[in-house]
């Protein structure tokens, strides 16, 4: 299995030194991949970031505009990190329109994937586990 | 007792590949052996809580 990771993926890079188990490491690092190839990475990767800042990481701020499917995007996104049982018909149905119901599914797990990821960097921080560089 | 939540998007399909890797790594924490069953189970049952998973 190929556990190259993307140059932003510090997350990835920690997860491979802690997780011990042959088979999770394979496995978080396919559904990652699978996840960041099944939707708009740029999307994704604004959510991902919006995410990581409200979760506590070190994250660079969203850009000063997006747009209409961005904005709908994260907005579902920051949601479900706050308090998922808080996510609303409108949150999801603003993302429905713009991508569709199928891609909507598809992009609430990868958003899924990304925030589980960024909760365990969280939390192996947290415990003293440091981070990789 | 509770019912359960309507579908947001009944019909909608996750992308297959993702749908495939997430159920992989799923079974492969439910088999992982690290913590004991009960320890499991309650953090299970703590988790769909938290996010009124309706399990």
């Amino acid at each position: 299995m190929d556990e190259q990771h993307d140059a932003g993926d510090a997350t990835g890079a920690l997860l491979d030194r802690l997780v011990g188990d042959r088979d999770l490491r394979a496995a978080l690092a396919e559904v990652h991949d699978a996840a960041m190839t099944a939707v708009d990475q740029s999307v994704l990767r604004l959510c991902r970031d919006r995410a990581a800042t409200l979760i506590g990481l070190d994250a660079p701020p969203l850009p000063p505009s997006l747009s209409p499917a961005e904005r709908a995007c994260v907005d579902l996104v920051e949601q479900m990190v706050l308090d998922v049982t808080g996510v609303t018909d409108r949150l999801v149905a603003a993302v429905a329109t713009h991508l569709g119901a199928d891609r909507t599914a598809t992009f609430v797990t990868a958003a899924l994937v990304i925030e589980q990821r960024l909760r365990m960097r969280a939390l192996w921080q947290r415990l003293g586990l440091g981070d990789a560089a | 007792m509770t019912t359960a939540p309507i579908p947001r998007l009944p019909d909608a399909q996750v992308a297959p590949r993702l749908k495939t890797a997430m159920g992989r790594w799923q079974e492969l924490v439910s088999a992982a052996d690290a913590v004991d069953p009960v320890t499991t189970e309650l953090v299970r049952l703590r988790a769909a809580r938290h996010h009124d998973c309706h399990t």
